[in-house]
């Protein structure tokens, strides 16, 4: 599950609607994206990070769990 | 977000997309426009082998011809369901506004559709013509001016209208900033 929503509303004061226009997608694709049913493909992460002010770990990264 | 070029201005026209043609957007209609093209390139290759069968087997050509073309018609009609149905789906028609967008986005699409229907019901007219003055002996101008063929392309135009005033009224979609 990546932290989008909750980093753009704790550190942003983003809508979903803006954040869509900064980086030139759709609202819907960015619902998408932080409801994790799409998964955007790494230039569209960067933009998102670009436009939240922050880094890719933070918003996408992902434990491997352990066996 | 994909440059906007000629053909993502056809793409976004052809399938009635409001908004950014972004890199979701483009798979999804990718995804349904391929999901529409194989069966219909079976089935027009099956309607070309029965029309060259049923001429083999010298069936009357007028049958055979009326049956071709609408056999295609419903083929035709059939994909462009599907890809109504696909793409409504998935929400990609909508045109998402704030509350206080609204009327003046509805009343936009009001304009524009009138706009459309006027522009539809002239050409209507003027290809109904063609087709009527075509043999039949008489002038263009005076097919043009009979009253049963005006009030009939005005009310085709006026139905296409409010139907596509429907579907463009519905694809607004009010949102609440989140």
């Amino acid at each position: 599950m990546n932290r989008v929503r909750e980093y753009r509303r704790q550190h942003t004061d983003y809508s979903q609607q803006a954040l869509a226009q900064q980086v030139g997608v759709a609202r819907q694709t960015i619902n998408l994206i932080e409801n994790d049913k799409y998964n955007p493909s790494l230039d569209l992460c960067l933009k998102i990070v670009w436009a939240l002010g922050t880094d890719l770990n933070t918003l996408f990264w992902e434990e491997r769990d352990k066996k | 977000m994909t440059q906007t070029t000629l053909f993502t201005r056809i793409i976004k026209h052809f399938y009635g997309i409001a908004g950014p043609l972004d890199e979701y957007r483009l798979k999804e209609l990718n995804r349904i426009g391929n999901t529409a093209l194989l069966p219909l390139l079976f089935l027009q290759m099956a309607g070309a082998f029965g029309t060259i069968l049923a001429t083999a087997w010298q069936l009357r050509t007028e049958t055979v011809l009326l049956t071709y073309i609408w056999f295609n018609m419903i083929v035709f009609l059939t994909v462009m369901a599907y890809l109504g149905w696909a793409v409504g789906r998935l929400h990609l028609t909508e045109r998402e506004v704030t509350p206080a967008e609204k009327k003046r986005v509805q009343l936009w699409a009001l304009i524009r559709t009138l706009i459309a229907g006027l522009w539809f019901t002239v050409s209507f007219h003027l290809l109904s013509t063609l087709i009527d003055w075509v043999g039949s002996g008489q002038t263009y101008s005076s097919i043009l001016l009979q009253g049963r063929n005006l009030l009939g392309s005005l009310v085709a135009g006026g139905g296409w209208t409010v139907i596509m005033l429907i579907i463009a009224l519905r694809r607004i979609k009010e949102v609440n900033e989140e």
